[in-house]
């Protein structure tokens, strides 16, 4: 509850920042705050409780989300440290939108009431446009924060319209009283579970409303691909769980072979586009839409293990996504081609000879992304597995591993390139700061790899 | 409680010498050694003791993941025993075979070497099926990341074809396990090793064929193979020493920790049929090392074939073909290593790994021309070597379960005696020629290296009943097992 | 006898009214759909959104009427014709901004399948429900909810407003 108020208030301070002569101030004071925001996110931790009038639930399950939203942006947000240089910037506009936007996730993961889920995406969602079009000059930029306004301003409509009908067979917008089918309104129910499950699906950039996802990740600037993979993705199942295991968990036999359809969709759409991507992000795009593959296996299984599941595969794609971002981020900073940043894939060449810091991050990333044992991504594709498995869907299982196979092949193109002796790449200076943020991703990542259980233990 | 120590110690000396021995080979190398040497020593002490009857000190039982059951169990027998104890000897005399030449980012090397290490440690002696399945993979990333940074760019294509096989194959594995896993609500292997006799015929056909593939991948066995002549001449010799010396173990332990015990009736269904494909990959492989010219290519096709006997011994089900095998992984090992040392050393002295411009070097290199000769008599099976007692063990064992199959493989000891005594006679005798002119002879540290191999080489032939009592009761515990069903 | 006048009255006008609203919705919609000029099409959403706003009055919300027609009459329909006639610049009258309908068999057919369910639920559910008397102070009830148990909601609306501020200020700046 607390990091709602810190962030809406920093929020604003942040803007009256944006007044004072000194911009420089801007950056340190925005980590600041949310670090505040952090602070205050743990002052409800073990005092579970439901606040103004069932609008949002605490417990510690929700409190270790935040904590994951809040660290999650911080570490990205470390990379935006000197931005003032570039013109476009507006850095106090630029990290309020950030703060907003985190009310917005949180309230992704702590809703009780549907209104708050809709605030919540909104929230997030228009931050999200805004900060796709943050670099005004880029013409792919304006086309991606145009192209992804239109798509999402249509999710919501979905998603609003199926919670209309939902509201109309329940007569309320609680999550908290289960549903079933039966009697006069299932009509009205059935197509409002369809409907918000395709607005929020929509958001995690699942197959097949995945449309968007290549060219926004290819337009918006790194730093907020790296957002938008991460924090949307990790708010948006967390939303997806609650909906499905509270209120349309009677729903199950329903919305199940809907769920295991996608789950296939998405795990080839994902996996075989990525394939042929010469634009590194472009293949985080497919990347990213494989994963909500993987992730949506987790909503197949038994409820109780599901929430750990998610948490912790988010944590780890997380980790290894701002990894991946942090450095083509750091590497495409002084490679400007036809006006534009340089972000195709043979940008990693010879980085191993140039900077072994930065290729030693971009292969843990990879390695963790393609699920190779030793690092955290394995220990998230077993817990899904796992899931999958105790409902019995071995033949998504068979699907997802094949799938798993085929993205060694898109992963290791970095790593094999960047392994390449030959190098197009001048030297390369990293920030103090960056390097912090490298440490921290990729030690992350190996030490979930080892002990999954710091992670699992929480909940 | 020792062997977490044997895992870890390796562990530490890869860290030590990757953070101390940076851009100083010599250093980096003999931290490396050193780790490696005293992890032999404690697993030496504690192989005493546990044939002594103290199997406390050589087992471990911590939960790992409490809530989701598994558990870092480990416990080791004659058979884990004995290839832990392989990888303990071979890992410090691959680390002794890079002595001569330069590797840049040598720390990074002999940090990935030991990494290896430990993770096959962790393999061999691994008791919960996600614990093994973990370690499994974990062991090929470090030997891929040799393969690929020190190789050129036809070794990383082919070491990544290598990786991408043997990835899809343990995925199939991991599926099976979830299966098992979630069948059994339990990771524990012995639990599911007394369930598994119970499980109905369908589920352990898939069970056995979804093992097999990813062990037979591993191996390689025949159709499987394809990845295995390339990476192993592309890549770079530490990276082909691990692989085949080491790695490919992993398969046909694989088989006998795992798909054996786990699909057992299935296992017994389909042994004739594996045996034949295993049976052809060893006459195939024996068939084609005859024609290859590159030294590398031509020992690679022999360690495929060889690879084939294992697979078919392990198969036999009974105690000698089995008991043979386990031999003969032992004596392959220290066997394939030796060889593509004598090549290495070839190579760095002349330049060359092609059979038709080398001869005429026991005239220059007397000392590398006897070292090759013994290791190369331990691979052709010669009585009083190494090689004779696994695989006269083997066709005995494959001639009772099949005489027709025994007697194809029995040929393949004249096969194998055809191309490797061509390999000596096109390398070794004639007439040198301006690249073997002037080859210095082996000394210091590569003559010790050859020596302890060459001294394994006779032990181990004259000797092998040591070994073979170390793992007589784990191979009889597993026939027990399978003459059950 | 006058009662029954006056009750008759009133339920032929509230027929009346509702056939009107509910042709001028339909109507002005599916005018919409197949017109080719974008100024008519303009002119067919407007009739469309007054006849839902009709229909919400009819209903005893009238909150909801007040407020459609306030942001959907007022706001985004001048918006609308603003755009039309800023971008419009044409001499003749073909030189108008052309509407092309894409996957209109698709989306017709979605869209009957809608109607056709929500009809089927509605007739079958017919009485069962019965609805709330309109309370006479609705939109004071409304305020008041808004500001007591509501208030999360408000006060999120603000920060979510604040965003599109924010955002829109940031485009538009240089």
């Amino acid at each position: 509850m607390y990091p709602i108020i810190s962030l809406s208030v920093t929020g604003l301070l942040t803007l009256f920042l944006g007044f004072s002569e000194n911009k420089k101030i801007v950056f340190p004071a925005s980590i600041a705050f949310l670090l505040i925001a952090l602070a205050t996110a743990f002052i409800d931790w073990n005092a579970p409780g439901f606040y103004f009038n069932d609008m949002l639930q605490v417990n510690n399950t929700s409190i270790v989300f935040w904590a994951i939203l809040i660290i999650s942006a911080i570490l990205i947000m470390g990379f935006s440290e000197g931005f003032e240089r570039f013109e476009f910037a507006q850095p106090a506009e630029y990290f309020a939108i950030v703060q907003f936007s985190l009310v917005g996730a949180i309230m992704m993961v702590s809703f009780k009431n549907l209104i708050m889920l809709f605030l919540g995406i909104e929230i997030l969602s228009v931050a999200m446009y805004v900060l796709t079009g943050a670099d005004k000059r880029n013409i792919r930029g304006n086309e991606a924060a145009l192209k992804y306004f239109l798509m999402g301003a249509f999710a919501t409509g979905i998603l609003l319209f199926g919670m209309a009908m939902f509201y109309g067979a329940t007569g309320t917008f609680n999550i908290g009283s289960g549903v079933f089918i039966g009697g006069d309104n299932s009509f009205f129910l059935w197509i409002g579970c369809t409907f918000m499950l395709i607005g929020m699906l929509f958001k995690v950039a699942a197959a097949p409303f995945h449309l968007w996802t290549p060219d926004v990740y290819e337009g918006a600037p790194t730093i907020f691909t790296a957002y938008m993979s991460t924090i949307v993705k990790t708010a948006g199942f967390v939303a997806l769980f609650k909906v499905l295991s509270t209120t349309f968990s009677g729903l199950q036999d329903f919305w199940w072979i809907m769920i295991a359809v996608l789950v296939t969709l998405s795990l080839m759409i994902g996996n075989i586009g990525a394939v042929s991507q010469n634009s590194f992000k472009r293949l985080m795009a497919y990347s990213s839409i494989s994963h909500a593959g993987f992730m949506l296996l987790a909503l197949l299984g038994d409820h109780e293990n599901a929430l750990g599941s998610i948490m912790f595969y988010s944590v780890v794609y997380t980790l290894a996504t701002i990894s991946a971002f942090g450095v083509l981020m750091v590497v495409s900073k002084e490679r400007i081609e036809k006006g534009r940043v340089y972000e195709q894939n043979d940008l990693f060449k010879g980085l191993a000879q140039n900077n072994g810091f930065l290729a030693t991050v971009l292969i843990i990333a990879m390695l963790s992304l393609a699920g190779i044992p030793l690092t955290g991504g394995f220990w998230g594709k077993f817990f899904v597995f796992r899931d999958a498995a105790s409902s019995g869907l071995f033949w998504v299982i068979i699907m997802a591993v094949l799938m798993s196979a085929i993205a060694i092949y898109y992963y290791f193109k970095p790593v094999l390139l960047s392994m390449s002796k030959k190098t197009s790449l001048e030297s390369i200076t990293i920030n103090p700061l960056a390097k912090f943020i490298f440490a921290i991703t990729t030690f992350g990542t190996i030490v979930l790899g080892i002990f999954p259980w710091i992670l699992r233990s929480l909940f | 409680m020792l062997i977490h120590l044997i895992i870890l110690i390796p562990l530490a000396g890869a860290l030590i010498s990757l953070l101390a021995g940076k851009n100083n080979q010599s250093l980096s190398k003999n931290i490396a050694l050193l780790g490696s040497l005293i992890s032999l020593v404690v697993f030496i002490y504690a192989a005493i003791q546990h044939q002594a009857g103290n199997t406390e000190l050589l087992s471990l039982n911590k939960p790992w993941l409490p809530e989701m059951n598994l558990a870092l169990k480990f416990s080791v027998d004659g058979i884990s025993l004995l290839l832990i104890a392989l990888s303990q000897v071979l890992i410090p005399l691959i680390i002794l075979s890079t002595s001569k030449i330069e590797y840049h980012k040598s720390h990074l090397l002999y940090a990935l070497i030991l990494v290896t290490q430990s993770a096959l440690v962790g393999v061999f002696s691994a008791k919960d099926i996600f614990l093994f399945y973990f370690f499994f993979e974990a062991a090929l990333v470090p030997a891929y990341f040799i393969a690929l940074n020190w190789g050129n760019k036809e070794s990383s294509k082919a070491s990544f074809k290598m990786f991408i096989y043997t990835i899809f194959g343990s995925l199939i594995m991991l599926v099976a396990l979830v299966f098992l896993y979630s069948k059994g609500q339990t990771a524990d292997m012995d639990a599911l090793i007394s369930t598994a006799e119970f499980m109905p015929s369908g589920v352990q056909r898939a069970l056995f064929w979804a093992f097999l593939l990813a062990f037979a991948i591993k191996m390689p066995l025949f159709p499987m193979h394809t990845w295995q002549p390339d990476a192993y001449t592309t890549s770079p010799t530490p990276a082909t020493m691990l692989l085949s010396g080491l790695l490919s173990k992993m398969g046909v332990y694989g088989l006998i920790r795992i798909a054996l015990p786990l699909s057992p009736w299935a296992a017994e269904h389909y042994s004739v049929i594996v045996i034949g494909m295993a049976v052809i990959g060893l006459i195939y492989g024996s068939i084609i090392a005859i024609k290859q010219d590159s030294i590398k290519r031509l020992i690679a096709y022999s360690s495929f074939a060889h690879m084939g006997l294992m697979a078919a011994g392990v198969f036999s089900g009974n105690i000698e073909g089995l008991q043979g095998a386990v031999f003969q992984m032992l004596a392959h090992g220290v066997n394939a290593v030796g060889l593509f040392f004598v090549a290495k050393i070839i190579f760095e002295r002349t330049g060359s790994r092609s059979l038709s411009s080398l001869g005429g070097l026991n005239k220059t290199a007397p000392a590398l021309s006897i070292f090759f000769m013994i290791i190369l008599l331990g691979s052709v099976a010669l009585p009083l070597t190494n090689g004779f007692v696994g695989e006269f063990l083997m066709l005995k064992g494959l001639f009772e379960k099949h005489q027709l199959l025994g007697i194809i493989a029995g040929l393949s000891i004249i096969l194998g005696a055809v191309y490797m005594l061509r390999l000596f006679q096109k390398t070794m005798f004639g007439e040198s020629n301006e690249l073997t002119e002037s080859v210095e002879d082996v000394s210091g540290i590569e003559k010790l290296t050859l020596a302890i191999i060459s001294g394994l080489v006779i032990l181990m032939g004259v000797f092998p009943n040591v070994l073979l009592k170390v793992s007589e009761p784990a191979s009889e515990a597993l026939l027990n097992l399978l003459a059950k069903i | 006898m006058e009662d029954w006048m006056n009750q008759l009255d009133w339920a032929w006008l509230q027929w009346l009214a509702l056939g009107i609203f509910g042709f001028g919705a339909v109507g002005g919609a599916l005018y919409l759909f197949f017109t080719k000029n974008i100024l008519y099409g303009a002119y067919g959403l407007l009739t469309s959104l007054i006849s839902v706003g009709g229909l919400f009055l009819m209903n005893g919300a009238e909150f909801l009427a007040v407020s459609q027609i306030m942001v959907y009459v007022g706001g985004i329909l001048i918006l609308i014709m603003f755009g039309i006639m800023l971008s419009a610049k044409g001499e003749k009258k073909e030189d108008a901004l052309k509407v092309v309908n894409v996957n209109s068999l698709v989306s017709l057919l979605f869209a009957a399948v809608m109607a056709g369910g929500l009809i089927f639920y509605s007739v079958k559910m017919g009485g069962s429900r019965s609805l709330a008397e309109p309370s006479a102070e609705q939109v004071q009830d409304l305020g008041m909810s808004l500001m007591t148990t509501q208030v999360l909601v408000l006060e999120l609306v603000g920060v979510l407003l604040l965003i599109v501020l924010i955002g829109a200020s940031y485009i538009a700046k240089k």
